[in-house]
């Protein structure tokens, strides 16, 4: 059985293929270091190792939402584990509770497709486009880019 | 003696950011040193903020945050300078803070991740874990004598 992770961010609704999804840590204390790129400002430190935070919009709203998330949703992407930052958890639910459409909204590439459980519709992320995006020069992470209008 | 120095660090704050240096290249650690800076002998292009008054010779002052695109947290007069011993002879890094000594076992070294190599390879090439909190190494190489890309 196909289950996901549910989290948001800032009413934006998300769903992780529960393959993907390592841990979830509540109120962890994230870190700055040097030169970070700009869609992973922020590092948590996990199981012994650094993992990068993404600022999955590239529009964090104020600098508590990069220093204090509330949780952070580790995953495991073909370019290691990545934390993703969550205002509110939703569980983890069966694909059969929902209903899945293969087809994401536009103007997200590392959408790959929406659950809709609950009246609410979860933007099922594709960890690996994901991380994809965030070694290309050009990051597709903010939707509103060229980089993600090209990569759609 | 030596081997005790060689295996130890100094762990100082660029804003907030803990950074270590190791104890073996630390010459003297100076406190309070704004009225002993010339600050108008600046290169900011190669990171150099002044001339510092060291044992009667002018070294220069060397400010690691220019290079590491950080903000420095704190005033000049809370800085203080970490006079090292460099191929040049010597010259002075600016810190934050200056948190204290501890042994290299205490550090634990942590796998780069591959996301962030990229970005971070030019400034620093090494990140240790201390009490669960990630720190950066310095090293003396990058930031004296070096083009300065100022962010």
């Amino acid at each position: 059985v196909s289950r996901f992770g549910l989290f948001s961010l800032q009413r934006v609704d998300y769903a992780v293929p529960l393959a993907r999804l390592r841990k979830v840590l509540h109120q962890p204390r994230v870190h700055l270091l040097p030169r970070l790129p700009r869609e992973l400002p922020r590092v948590v430190v996990a199981d012994g190792g650094v993992v990068p935070v993404v600022d999955l919009l590239c529009k964090a709203e104020t600098e508590s939402q990069l220093s204090a998330p509330e949780y952070l949703i580790l995953v495991d992407s073909e370019c290691g584990p990545l934390a993703l930052p969550a205002d509110t958890t939703c569980g983890i639910v069966a694909e059969q509770k929902g209903t899945r459409s293969v087809t994401g909204e536009e103007g997200s590439p590392w959408w790959c497709g929406s659950f809709h459980y609950q009246n609410k519709t979860f933007q099922i992320l594709d960890i690996d486009v994901l991380a994809i995006g965030l070694t290309q020069e050009c990051p597709v992470l903010d939707p509103d880019s060229e980089g993600a209008r090209r990569n759609q | 003696m030596r081997q005790q120095v060689v295996d130890r660090y100094l762990i100082v704050r660029l804003s907030g950011v803990g950074c270590l240096l190791r104890l073996a290249e630390v010459v003297e650690v100076c406190k309070q040193i704004a009225d002993q800076v010339d600050w108008q002998r600046a290169d900011l292009s190669v990171g150099i903020v002044g001339s510092f008054n060291f044992r009667n010779a002018s070294i220069p002052v060397v400010n690691p945050t220019l290079q590491l695109g950080l903000e420095s947290g704190c005033s000049r007069e809370d800085q203080a300078a970490l006079v090292l011993s460099g191929a040049e002879g010597h010259w002075a890094l600016l810190v934050d803070e200056v948190d204290g000594i501890a042994q290299a076992s205490n550090f634990v070294a942590c796998e780069i991740p591959l996301l962030l190599k990229n970005s971070i390879s030019g400034y620093y090439s090494e990140i240790v874990l201390y009490r669960g909190e990630p720190m950066i190494v310095l090293e003396q190489d990058r930031f004296y004598g070096i083009s300065v890309e100022v962010s």
